[in-house]
């Protein structure tokens, strides 16, 4: 599976540097350059399944991923309504998204990280994966999210994503 | 413009029906007491909230209850019914906005305090202030709690806080703490303010309203870039 690696610009120090030349990263500054990357990547050739991976450090309070200057909390109705929109756009279909990856520190750990996880999964109508444990640069290589680190990451339930999805 | 601002009422709330992702239908109290009885039911759609109305989805009018937000421990904050379907919880707290409250037919309009709780109707009870307000406390939340005030100097002002809810409780453990009376970064200081304390109001004991929270800043941000 190929990762879409949207890598938030306070979180530079968290991945590999040959991961941040991919061309399949984007580094974002707040919610809006998901939309870019969206974009960019449906106007690549068609792929194999991809995840979508929004790396960043997560609150300290809460455990939420912060993208930028966004934290990733899906009771703030205008991060709801942003992620609905994606949801509806049809755009996961289009670039054969198949998970959205919140791999931030412990993303899965709290009840608001695991509400936004739940929320988010039913608007986007696929599996929202987050982390059980803090995650550093060496849960990275230079494609990505390691493979071998998937038992650190559940969904909203608990469950460890299949391997297909790693 | 003391207009732009919503009050909100806390009560319990025991949801009785869903009929959408956000529009249920919730008993103020307990249902098994009145069993289970229809005609008790408050009609509400969850999705009629002042964050909602800052990102122009309704008007400012239509605002029915509070938002549902994270707290400081990350505990859920205002409406805890939820946001939203599937994140509806049977059981959990109401904020409803005054005018909505004062509507509803004297039959069903919930008790403040809330049956069987103790304290006083202003530790019930928050105020969002209207985030396009040229004004301070534009899009800022302040929480009411029940204050004895014992000391001031200027705007400075020493008080005993109780928790809501606890003022009038036997085993009460207020704190005691310095606020800016005047200052909107700790209580709702400005024109109209509901604080009844201090700042030559006449009153040692009463309402002292207290920075809570406040409308997202994406929520704003978003606000700002549609009217840009």
């Amino acid at each position: 599976m190929t990762p879409l690696h949207i890598v938030s610009n306070r979180a530079l120090d968290v991945v590999p540097a040959t991961m941040l030349r991919a061309p399949t990263t984007v580094v974002a500054a707040s919610l809006h350059d998901v939309t870019r990357a969206l974009t960019a990547q449906a106007a690549r050739p068609p792929s194999s399944p991809i995840a979508i991976d929004l790396v960043g450090h997560s609150t300290s309070a809460h455990q939420l991923l912060r993208l930028g200057s966004t934290v990733i909390d899906a009771l703030d109705l205008a991060v709801f309504r942003f992620f609905e929109a994606i949801g509806r756009s049809g755009i996961l279909r289009d670039i054969n998204a198949v998970c959205l990856r919140l791999l931030g520190c412990e993303t899965a750990t709290s009840a608001c990280g695991v509400r936004t996880m739940r929320l988010l999964s039913s608007v986007l109508a696929i599996p929202v994966y987050g982390s059980r444990k803090r995650l550093s640069r060496t849960h990275h290589t230079a494609q990505g999210f390691n493979p071998i680190f998937r038992h650190v990451l559940v969904d909203a339930t608990g469950d460890v994503p299949p391997a297909e999805l790693t | 413009m003391h207009g732009m601002r919503w009050v909100f009422r806390a009560t319990g709330g025991f949801v009785g029906r869903i009929e959408s992702a956000t529009r249920i239908a919730f008993w103020p109290d307990e249902p098994a007491d009145h069993g289970f009885d229809p005609s008790l039911l408050i009609m509400t759609d969850l999705s009629r909230t002042p964050a909602a109305a800052a990102l122009g989805e309704i008007s400012f009018d239509a605002v029915e209850i509070d938002d549902c937000y994270c707290g400081p421990t990350g505990d859920l904050r205002g409406t805890t019914l939820g946001p939203r379907w599937p994140e509806i919880q049977v059981a959990g707290a109401v904020y409803l906005e005054q005018r909505f409250r004062d509507r509803l037919p004297d039959a069903i309009r919930p008790a403040l305090p809330p049956k069987f709780m103790s304290g006083r109707a202003h530790e019930y009870t928050t105020v969002v202030y209207w985030p396009n307000a040229d004004d301070p406390r534009a899009g800022r939340r302040y929480a009411g709690h029940h204050a004895e005030l014992l000391e001031e100097r200027g705007t400075l002002a020493r008080v005993v806080v109780f928790s809501p809810g606890t003022s009038n409780s036997p085993g009460a453990q207020p704190r005691t703490l310095w606020v800016d009376l005047g200052s909107p970064d700790d209580t709702d200081a400005g024109p109209h303010s509901m604080t009844e304390i201090g700042l030559g109001r006449g009153r040692r004991s009463g309402a002292l309203y207290l920075i809570s929270t406040g409308i997202p800043a994406t929520v704003l941000e978003s606000q700002n870039a549609a009217a840009r």
